[in-house]
C-alpha cells in the first residue's frame, strides 16, 4: 500500500499500479461473480467486471421487464449469463449484492440459504449489513463479507472505465472466512475500475455516507440556499436576484474554483469585500451548525436514519410520497425560479 | 471585385431589402487565429443580398473560425462584423453586436457542434451501445420540436405563441426532404453520425434563419445522399433564405454558388464571382505546400513491425451470425465476417447501415458482442479477455473520438494516449513513447503542432492528428472510420499513403471506412459492403474497381481522378 500524506494525517491507499489488473484476474480465475441487481451500480459494475475478462453473470426477476431487458441489451444472455436471483447465487462465488437498500432486506430471507461455504458476500454500501438489527442481514459465519464503494455514480463508474481513466473507492472486509477475503476484495475493487482504493470499514463507510449525504452534500445545501432565499426575498428582493446570489454563482462559478484548487483559492479570486466577510462570517456558520452535525452524526449511528429509510421506503405508497416531496421543491417559487435563470444561460441560447 | 484590399463600404441604415444588390453582411477588418500561434491580416469582405457564397481553403485556412465570428459564436477580436440582413424591408439599422444576431438569424451547421449535445448526453464514445445511458437521452423528434428548434425559452413571458400547424407541416416537409422520417422515434445518441448530420441540418433548416452556413454539409453523408444534397441546397439558393457553404474542395461547390472566398492560413488569397476565383486559384485551394516530412513509416526500436506478424495467416477477426438489437429494432442481421491478417477491408454502405456498430463489435465497444459469436485475434469474446487486450491491439481512429477528446490536451499528448486506449492521458509517457508520437505527427504534416492545443486545431487538422493517434502503437488491426472526411485533397492524400504505408511496411491488417470515393486507399484489398444491417456484398476487390463494385447503384456518379485511381 501507498503511503499518502492526507494533510498531516498519513493514510494508505491501493493504487492499479500496486494491484494491477493482471493480479486482480489470477485472483479471480476460478471465481463467478454474480451480480444481483440491475440498476444503476450493478450494470456498470457488471459490465466493467464482464470488460475486465472477469468471468460474470447477472442475476435478475424476468418479470421485471425493464431492467431485465436492459440486461439483455447489453449483451446478458437469458440461460447464460443472466439468471433468475436463486439461480446467480447458487453459480456464483462472489455475491454483489447490489439491490436497493431496501430491497436488500426484502430479499435476504431467500438469498441467505443459498449461500455456500466460501462465498464473498460483497457489498457497495455497508447500511443493510451494520443496521441488521433492522435488516435482519446476518451473513453465515462460513463467508467472506466484503465491502467496494466507489465514489460516484453508476454512470461515472462506466465512463470513466472506458475512457481508461477509474474512479476511486473504499474497501473493508467485515469477514474473513476463506483467509483470502482481502485478497478478493482489491481485485473486485480493481476489475470494477477503481483507480485507486483507501480502507474503511462497514460502520465508518455507511456513517460517513449518510452524514455527508443529510449535511454537506445534500440536506445542508438545500436548507442552507434556502434559508439565505428566504432572507433575501422577505427583504424585497426579487427572485432571480436571490437565486442568482444564492446558487447559480456558486454552482456556475466559485464551486469550479474550490474543484481546481481549494477553498483558498476561491477565496483569493473574489473581491477583497467578499473575501474579508466570508473569511469572518465562515466561523459564525460552522459554530451555529456544529451542534446539527453532531445531532445529524448521533441520529445516523443510533440507527435512526436507517430506520427512518427502511419504514418509508418499504411503504405501499413510498413512490407517490416521493414524488410529491420532490414536486413540493421543484415547484416552489426559489427552484422555479431557477429553472428560468437556468434558461437563460448563454450557453442555453440558441445556437 | 477579386481583390483582397479595403473597399469602400456601404454606408448602411439604408433600407435594406430582400434579394437586391443591398449589403447583407460586412466583414470589416477581423482577423483569423492560425493554428500554432499568429495571426493573419485583417479581412475585409462584403456580401450582398443576391449572392451565393462559398468558403473554401485547405484544413486550418481559418473557414470555420470565419464563419464562427459571422454566426456569433467566437467575437470578432479585431475590427467588426455588420449585420443588414432584415428580411421585412423596414428601415432598421445594421446590427454590429454579435448576440442579437447569434442563433436567431444565422444558423450555423458544423460537425463539431455536436460536441455540445453529445457530450451532456453521452459522456462517451460507447454511450451509444450501453443501457446506462440511453435511458432518458432526447429523442430525435424531440430535438426537432417546435420548442426545441426555437430554443424557445419556456419561461418568457410572451402574448402570441407560435403558429404549431404551420410548423408542423414545415417540418414535415423537411424531414421528408432530408428522409429522416425513420429517425424520429430514435434516440439522438443511438443514430449514426451520417444520420445524426441530417437531423442537425433539418433543424437549423427549421429555425427559418436568415442565413444559413454549412460547414463541409458532404462530409460523412453517402453516395445515394449527396446528389439530393446538391439538390436541396440549389432549391435553398432560389429561396430568401441565403445559403453560405464551406468546403475544402471545388468539386464540393454547389452549381448555385455564385461567389467565393478564397482561405489560406487565416488570410483571404481572393475574394470575387466564382469563375474569377477559379481561374485565379489553379486546381485545389492549396497554394501553401502542407509540410510534411514525407518519411517512410520506420520500424519500432529494435526494428519490430508491430505485432502484425504474430498473427500472420490466421483470422484476426471472424464473426458469425451476428445479430445486434436495440429496443427492438434490428441494427444488425446475421452478419458472417472474417478478416484474414495480410487482407486490407473496405467497409460500406449508405449512412445508418450499421458500419459503426460492426465495427464496434470488433473495438471491444460494445456489449453485446458477448451475447455473439466474436472471435478476435484467434480468441472468441467472452473468454476471460479483457477489451484492454483487444483494443492493445487496434489503432482506431473515428469521428466520435473527435468530439470526446479533451480539448486541452496537446496533439502530442492525444497521440500518446494511443498507447493506452484512453480518451485522454492518464498515463506517463516515456521519452521513446513521446519520439513516436513526434514521428506520427511528422509524417501527417503536423510537425509544428506537437504542443498546440488539440481544441485549438481545426477540424481537418484534428482528423489527422487522431490517425496518428491510431497508427502510433504499431497495431495488428489499424480501424478507421472515416478519417479522410472534412480533409482537403492534399492532405487526403497524406493519410491515405499513411496507411498504404502502415499496410505495407508494418504488416498491420486495415479495415477502413468511407463513404467517398476519392479517400480510399490503394492498399485495400476487400470490400464487405452493409445495407440495413445486412451484408449485400463481401469479398476480394481490385482496387480500381473497388468503388463500382461495392456500391453499385452509385455507378453514375462520377468517380473522381485523384484519389480513388490510386
Amino acid at each position: 500500500m501507498a503511503k499518502i500524506d492526507f494533510g498531516g494525517v498519513v493514510e494508505e491507499v491501493v493504487t492499479r499500479d500496486e494491484f494491477p489488473l493482471e493480479r486482480a484476474r489470477s485472483v479471480l480465475q476460478d471465481e463467478v461473480v454474480a451480480v444481483l441487481g440491475y440498476g444503476v451500480q450493478g450494470p456498470a459494475q457488471a459490465l466493467n467486471m464482464r470488460d475486465n475478462g472477469i468471468r460474470v453473470i447477472v442475476g435478475g426477476d424476468p418479470q421485471r421487464r425493464r431492467s431485465w431487458d436492459k440486461a439483455v441489451s447489453d449483451g446478458w444472455v437469458p440461460g447464460q449469463t443472466l439468471l433468475p436471483w436463486a439461480e446467480a447465487v447458487q453459480r456464483g462465488t462472489i455475491i454483489q449484492y447490489l439491490v436497493s437498500d431496501a430491497a436488500q432486506m426484502i430479499l435476504w430471507p431467500a438469498i441467505q440459504p443459498l449461500l455456500k461455504e466460501g462465498d464473498a458476500l460483497f457489498f457497495s454500501h455497508g447500511f443493510g449489513l451494520v443496521y441488521n438489527d433492522q435488516t435482519g442481514i446476518v451473513p453465515p459465519p462460513f463467508v467472506d463479507v466484503i465491502l467496494v464503494a466507489p465514489k460516484g455514480s453508476g454512470a461515472s463508474v462506466r465512463a470513466n472505465y472506458l475512457a481508461g481513466s477509474g474512479i476511486n473507492s473504499s474497501f473493508a472486509v467485515q469477514q474473513d472466512y476463506t483467509g483470502r477475503a482481502l485478497e478478493r476484495t482489491l481485485a473486485v475493487g480493481i476489475a470494477i475500475g477503481s483507480g485507486y482504493l483507501f480502507p474503511t470499514s462497514f460502520e465508518r463507510e455507511v456513517y460517513s455516507d449518510l452524514t455527508g449525504e443529510r449535511g454537506v452534500l445534500m440536506g445542508a445545501l438545500a436548507g442552507v440556499m434556502e434559508a439565505q432565499y428566504r432572507t433575501l426575498r422577505a427583504h424585497g428582493h426579487s427572485p432571480s436576484e436571490a437565486f442568482n446570489e444564492t446558487v447559480e454563482e456558486l454552482t456556475q462559478s466559485l464551486i469550479r474554483l474550490v474543484d481546481q484548487n481549494g477553498m483558498d483559492w476561491m477565496y483569493e479570486n473574489c473581491s477583497a469585500t467578499a473575501r474579508r466577510g466570508a473569511l469572518d462570517w465562515r466561523h459564525r456558520f460552522r459554530e451555529a451548525v456544529m451542534p446539527v452535525f453532531d445531532e445529524l452524526y448521533q441520529s445516523v449511528v443510533d440507527g435512526e436514519e436507517t430506520r427512518i429509510v427502511l419504514e418509508a421506503n418499504s411503504a405501499p405508497d413510498y413512490k407517490e410520497k416521493l414524488d410529491e416531496e420532490l414536486r413540493e421543491m421543484r415547484e416552489s417559487e426559489m427552484w422555479r425560479a431557477g429553472a428560468a435563470v437556468r434558461s437563460l444561460r448563454p450557453d442555453n441560447w440558441a445556437r | 471585385m477579386v481583390s483582397s484590399g479595403i473597399k469602400p463600404m456601404v454606408k448602411p441604415g439604408r433600407r435594406s431589402g430582400d434579394v437586391t444588390a443591398e449589403p447583407f453582411i460586412s466583414v470589416e477588418g477581423a482577423v483569423l487565429r492560425r493554428d500554432g500561434g499568429g495571426t493573419g491580416p485583417a479581412i475585409w469582405w462584403q456580401i450582398l443580398g443576391d449572392q451565393h457564397w462559398a468558403v473554401l481553403g485547405p484544413n486550418g485556412s481559418g473557414k470555420s473560425t470565419l464563419m464562427l465570428k459571422i454566426a456569433g459564436h467566437l467575437p470578432a477580436e479585431a475590427g467588426r462584423i455588420v449585420y443588414h440582413l432584415t428580411a421585412d424591408g423596414s428601415a432598421s439599422r445594421p446590427i454590429t453586436t454579435r448576440d442579437q444576431v447569434k442563433g436567431r438569424q444565422i444558423a450555423y451547421v458544423d460537425f463539431r457542434l455536436q460536441r455540445s449535445f453529445l457530450n451532456r448526453e453521452a459522456p462517451f464514445h460507447q454511450a451509444r451501445w450501453n443501457s446506462l445511458s440511453s435511458g432518458d437521452a432526447p429523442l430525435v423528434s424531440e430535438y426537432l420540436s417546435e420548442a426545441a428548434v426555437n430554443c424557445a425559452n419556456p419561461y418568457q413571458v410572451v402574448d402570441t405563441r407560435g403558429d404549431p400547424e404551420r410548423f408542423q407541416a414545415e417540418r414535415a416537409r423537411v424531414v421528408a426532404l432530408l428522409g429522416i422520417e425513420p429517425l424520429l422515434d430514435r434516440r439522438l445518441v443511438q443514430i449514426s453520425s451520417g444520420e445524426r448530420r441530417k437531423v442537425v441540418m433539418a433543424r437549423a433548416l427549421l429555425q427559418r434563419p436568415r442565413l444559413l452556413i454549412l460547414d463541409n454539409p458532404f462530409a460523412g453523408l453517402d453516395q445515394g445522399f449527396r446528389p439530393r444534397l446538391r439538390e436541396i441546397i440549389g432549391r435553398l439558393l432560389m429561396d430568401e433564405m441565403r445559403v453560405m457553404v464551406v468546403a475544402t474542395e471545388w468539386d464540393d461547390v454547389p452549381a448555385g454558388i455564385t461567389h467565393v472566398l478564397l482561405l489560406d492560413r487565416g488570410r483571404v488569397v481572393a475574394q470575387g464571382p466564382r469563375e474569377s476565383v477559379l481561374a485565379r486559384s489553379a486546381g485545389p485551394a492549396s497554394p501553401e505546400p502542407v509540410s510534411s516530412e514525407q518519411a517512410p513509416v520506420r520500424l519500432g526500436p529494435s526494428g519490430s513491425r508491430g505485432e502484425a506478424r504474430t498473427f500472420a495467416g490466421s483470422a484476426l477477426v471472424d464473426m458469425q451470425g451476428v445479430n445486434v438489437t436495440y429496443s427492438g429494432i434490428r441494427i444488425l442481421s446475421q452478419v458472417d465476417w472474417t478478416v484474414h491478417c495480410g487482407e486490407h477491408w473496405a467497409v460500406l454502405g449508405p449512412n445508418g447501415a450499421g458500419k459503426s456498430t460492426l465495427l464496434s463489435l470488433l473495438l471491444g465497444d460494445n456489449p453485446q458482442a458477448y451475447a455473439n459469436r466474436v472471435t478476435l485475434f484467434g480468441r472468441r469474446r467472452g473468454t476471460g479477455e479483457s477489451i484492454w487486450e483487444v483494443k492493445g491491439r487496434i489503432g482506431w481512429a473515428a469521428p466520435e473520438l473527435q468530439l470526446l477528446t479533451p480539448a486541452g490536451l496537446s496533439c502530442r499528448e492525444v497521440v500518446c494516449s494511443g498507447f493506452f486506449d484512453s480518451v485522454g492521458l492518464f498515463r506517463r509517457c516515456s521519452p521513446w513513447q513521446q519520439e513516436e508520437a513526434s514521428h506520427w505527427l511528422e509524417r501527417l504534416g503536423l510537425s509544428g503542432l506537437a504542443q498546440a492545443p488539440f481544441g485549438a486545431l481545426s477540424e481537418g487538422l484534428q482528423r489527422l492528428v487522431l490517425v496518428a493517434r491510431a497508427a502510433v502503437k504499431r497495431p495488428a488491426l489499424l480501424v478507421l472510420d472515416e478519417p479522410c472526411q472534412g480533409l482537403d485533397a492534399e492532405r487526403r492524400d497524406l493519410v491515405l499513403d499513411a496507411v498504404d504505408g502502415i499496410g505495407r511496411s508494418l504488416d498491420s491488417s486495415i479495415i477502413y471506412v468511407t463513404h467517398d470515393p476519392r479517400a480510399l486507399p490503394g492498399i485495400i484489398t476487400h470490400a464487405l459492403r452493409l445495407d440495413r444491417g445486412q451484408v449485400t456484398a463481401r469479398g476480394p476487390v481490385n482496387g480500381r474497381g473497388l468503388w463500382e463494385w461495392a456500391e453499385p447503384a452509385q455507378r453514375a456518379a462520377p468517380a473522381r481522378d485523384d484519389g480513388c485511381a490510386r
